[in-house]
């Protein structure tokens, strides 16, 4: 079997190294074409190793390949290995898949942005730093990874940099997924404590043995279902922050300063998903902890509800859809705790389609205005950019889950999950979570299509007349244009090619995408079942009745933003009430920074002023004033009078006499 | 004629010493702090010739002999410093030589 | 009392008086000439210790060539210039030059009085002195033998050091015209 994993990992590494150290000198298309090629063929070796894989028979198709061997110390030995399983390949194959769409997309987005290519070595970089997370094959170079795709969304996020807003969201975002880094790593520590390796087939085994002694030596602590609890949710911990579920979700809207393939990419595609990633991969981890499988629910429930409200009453497009994005990772962490893990897998890969190509859409729309992001200045763009308006809807009606669209096999897969866990267990906490998933269907519904509506239909409310392009965005977010008076849209025309070809590519996936997953005849849960375990299913006519229950939840919830916001143009009122509760996101934000910035900051002020002045005026100033001071005092006797210095001497060889007088 | 002892001419030689001294801190007029210097040497010279008698040793008197001839030449020097100073100058007063003033 | 100790005692007041004079006279020609009188009055201690010879030189030099020279430069000084009559600017110089004088004559004098020599016995030694003096053939003879015996380095090198100061006041006494 093929394991082409070293040159999936290794040509977008080449990408990021070419275009960072000589970009500056090459022309725009040059870096277009070496950083989106390197891509394509990442793509291309992760297809090739998904067909051969597929020659396989089913016990055959996981291949590891030890690349070097890194660490050998004592009882701890870690190589840098790349493991090519059926998780790995369908992760890859959206990583690197995606990827090369957004890759070519940002050809025509980031068009006349001075940083082009430092644009496209950062995005090589992230596809690098992901590709790594998704195909180690032990928890510390996951944990590399994982920093890695970090710092790429940092830097990404802070590509603006001459922005004050984008520069302090990049570092909230960072702050926010350093706290997930650190329990990524205390989860490793544990491990390595309890199983002495950090390979994933090990541990893996270890688990399933932990009856029987699991290791040789040093004797073994007895691997409790506490221990594994606490490993399951120190790992939660991670995904919660780079999944940003509640409570550390603060950073993802804000991470909507970088630019829009950014966004697309790394928060609705790929990165968001590593937590997701990482609660499959450590599957056997959290079957068996299932106190720990409720938390993971609850809070994935929780964040889902929580953001599906807030994204109900915003005005910003990027907003809007950064909400949702959190509020279907909840979704697929529920599905994930009812013991799904397939259908968790499955809702991310069509997640990755229709939100890659909501955002894209987004980024269409925002950059034929001339980077405007507010939807109370939008409306009546039906008309001037009708492909862009067809693939929203597409990908509108694949996140709202409508049938036959590919969201609405992959979330009903979830709901039939957590039906049938609720079921099986006695534990209310899954009919409330099935409950939650249902709620927030309608909701998805609706916020999807007040956006749209308010987006395309009525008339244009903008008071500026649109540039095009987005370099204005980099400057201040706004633009002024061409346009007359009397037509402010005259000049809005749909973007490029470079931009439209991948979003049709992605709108056929929205629709076709999820036909893998048709209940009992779901091939993509066949697939992972080797490695994820079977998903928990229902039968007959309860699985109609879900079905079509969550069905007329969404089309309630498109309903009601029709009536709102379709039917007559909206105007929207200053938030006042629960509208501004929402809006202010719950005061969250508020909370953490009263209760955690606000002292730190007050903390750091107090050292500086007292601590560092006193050091630096004690010490060293302190000195320096003190031989100053003495210095000036010493100077005084250099009054110039030869008589003084004469008395000196001669004051000296008196006091010398006298002490001869007295001690003779 | 020796009947006075060694610390008679001693205490001489050492009032005179100090009054030298004295006279060197006190006055300004460069001339008479030569002289005070001369003073002190003369002392010193006093001195040596006492323990010269009192040490039966006529190695004091060449010490006597060495400070005069020194004493001698420094006052040739002197002088021809102070004059080359004070030519130019309306007063003869040390105090105005205080430019190394820090 | 014996005349020795008759004709020291005068001498101390005599030497002492003229160094206070020195010290006190405003006048500097005043100055010069009671120094004059306390070289002689030293030169006379130098007799009643038996070294004629050095007496006289002490006479010869420095009462002689030193104070001649001391005489020039006092009298041509003070026609150039006028006294130093003005307000002593270092007002705690005389109070601390006097005061710190006072202790260290007063030390020196209590420590002359309760050393070792003021109780040893035989301070005077005229009899052993005179004897070597005269086992070298005399005063001069003596002087002159100690000095080429013993001491005729130094005296090598007071030589040259009398040729320096003389090119050094050579030097320093020219006046400074354009040519320089």
């Amino acid at each position: 079997m093929l394991n082409l994993t070293p040159y999936i990992l290794g040509l977008p590494l080449l990408g990021f190294l070419v275009v960072g150290l000589f970009g500056k000198r090459m022309s725009k298309a040059v870096i277009g074409g070496i950083a989106c090629s390197a891509i394509l063929l990442a793509f291309l070796c992760a297809v090739a190793d998904f067909f051969s894989m597929l020659g396989q028979s089913v016990a055959n198709r996981s291949n590891d390949v030890t690349l070097f061997h890194w660490v050998a110390s004592g009882t701890l030995t870690i190589n840098f290995g790349l493991l090519s399983d059926q998780l790995s390949a369908v992760m890859l194959l959206i990583v690197t898949g995606v990827g090369f769409l957004i890759h070519v997309y940002s050809i025509g987005y980031m068009g006349d942005d001075e940083g082009y290519w430092r644009f496209f070595s950062f995005l090589n970089l992230f596809v690098f730093a992901m590709a790594l997370l998704v195909a180690a094959d032990n928890f510390l170079f996951l944990l590399v990874g994982w920093a890695g795709v970090g710092l790429a969304s940092f830097l990404l996020i802070g590509f603006w940099y001459t922005r004050p807003s984008a520069v302090a969201a990049a570092r909230k975002a960072f702050v926010v997924n350093v706290i997930g880094d650190f329990g990524l790593m205390l989860a490793i520590f544990m491990l390595f404590k309890f199983f002495h390796t950090l390979d994933y087939s090990r541990i893996f085994l270890g688990i399933s043995q932990r009856n029987v002694a699991p290791s040789p030596l040093p004797p073994p602590s007895p691997i409790t279902g506490d221990v594994l609890t606490a490993i399951a949710l120190l790992l939660f911990v991670a995904a919660v922050a780079k999944s940003a579920q509640l409570p550390l979700h603060v950073w993802l809207p804000d991470a909507m300063e970088g630019p829009t393939p950014v966004s697309a990419l790394i928060h609705a595609a790929t990165m968001v998903t590593a937590g997701v990633y990482l609660v499959a991969r450590a599957a056997p981890i959290f079957t068996a902890a299932p106190n720990a499988l409720v938390v993971v629910g609850i809070i994935g429930g929780a964040s889902s509800l929580f953001a599906a409200t807030i994204a109900c009453v915003q005005t910003d497009i990027k907003r809007v859809l950064a909400y949702s994005t959190m509020s279907q990772l909840g979704y697929m962490f529920m599905g994930e705790a009812a013991g799904g893990f397939s259908t968790g897998i499955f809702h991310l890969t069509t997640h990755a389609y229709f939100k890659a190509l909501l955002f894209m859409c987004a980024g269409a729309v925002i950059h034929a205005l001339g980077g405007e992001q507010d939807m109370r200045k939008m409306g009546g763009l039906r008309s001037r950019l009708p492909y862009t308006f067809w693939m929203f809807v597409a990908s509108g009606l694949a996140l709202a889950a409508i049938f036959p669209f590919a969201g609405f096999w992959s979330k009903d897969a979830i709901l039939a999950a957590i039906f049938s866990t609720a079921q099986a267990h006695t534990n209310p906490v899954w009919w409330i979570l099935y409950a939650v998933g249902i709620l927030t269907a309608a909701l998805t519904g609706f916020y999807t299509f007040r956006l749209i509506f308010t987006v395309f239909l009525g008339s244009y409310r903008g008071t500026e007349v649109p540039a095009h392009g987005v370099a204005a965005v980099a400057r201040n977010g706004n633009g002024n244009g061409n346009g007359s008076r009397n037509d402010p849209l005259a000049n809005v025309h749909e973007v490029g090619a470079a931009m439209l070809i991948p979003m049709a590519i992605l709108a056929v996936l929205s629709i076709i995408g999820g036909f893998d997953g048709i209940p009992r005849h779901s091939a993509i849960g066949d697939f992972l079942a080797p490695v994820l375990g079977v998903s928990p299913d229902l039968s007959g006519g309860l699985f109609w009745f879900s079905l079509l229950l969550s069905l007329a939840a969404a089309l309630i919830g498109i309903g009601i933003a029709w009536v709102r916001y379709g039917v007559r143009q909206h105007t929207f009122a200053p938030a006042r009430g629960l509208v501004k509760f929402l809006e202010r996101r719950y005061y969250i934000d508020d909370l953490y920074n009263a209760v955690i910035v606000v002292p730190i900051v007050a903390v750091g002020n107090v050292l500086r002023n007292f601590a560092e002045d006193a050091a630096l005026d004690g010490g060293s100033r302190g000195v320096a004033r003190t031989v100053g001071a003495t210095s000036r005092g010493l100077r005084r006797l250099q009054t110039g009078y030869v008589r003084n210095y004469a008395l000196a001497i001669f004051v000296g060889a008196a006091l010398i006499v006298l002490f001869y007088v007295i001690h003779p | 004629m020796g009947e006075m002892p060694v610390t008679a001419y001693l205490i001489v030689s050492a009032l005179l010493f100090t009054i030298g001294t004295i006279g060197v801190l006190v006055r300004r007029n460069p001339l008479v702090m030569f002289m005070s210097i001369e003073l002190m040497l003369n002392a010193v010279n006093l001195s040596f010739m006492a323990f010269a008698h009192f040490l039966n040793s006529v190695d004091g008197w060449m010490f006597v002999f060495l400070v005069l001839t020194v004493a001698a030449a420094e006052v040739v020097v002197g002088l021809a410093i102070i004059v080359s100073i004070f030519r130019t100058r309306r007063s003869i007063d040390v105090d105005d030589l205080n430019s190394l003033k820090g | 009392m014996t005349g020795a100790q008759i004709a020291f005692f005068v001498l101390a007041v005599v030497a002492v008086a003229s160094a206070l004079g020195v010290i006190l006279f405003r006048n500097a020609v005043y100055s010069m000439l009671s120094l004059i009188l306390n070289l002689l009055s030293l030169a006379f201690f130098f007799l009643t210790l038996d070294a004629m010879f050095v007496a006289t030189i002490q006479v010869l030099i420095y009462a002689g060539a030193v104070m001649i020279l001391f005489l020039f430069v006092v009298t041509m000084l003070s026609q150039d210039t006028s006294n130093t009559n003005g307000p002593d600017r270092l007002r705690w110089q005389a109070v601390a030059g006097v005061g710190f004088g006072v202790i260290l004559a007063g030390g020196l004098i209590i420590a002359l009085l309760n050393g070792s020599l003021a109780h040893d016995a035989h301070a005077a030694g005229l009899d052993t002195l005179s004897n070597a003096i005269a086992a070298l053939g005399g005063n001069t003879q003596a002087f002159g033998w100690a000095l080429f015996h013993n001491f005729s380095f130094p005296f090598e090198i007071t030589s040259v050091l009398i040729v320096v100061a003389i090119l050094g006041a050579v030097v320093l006494g020219r006046r400074l015209t354009s040519r320089n």
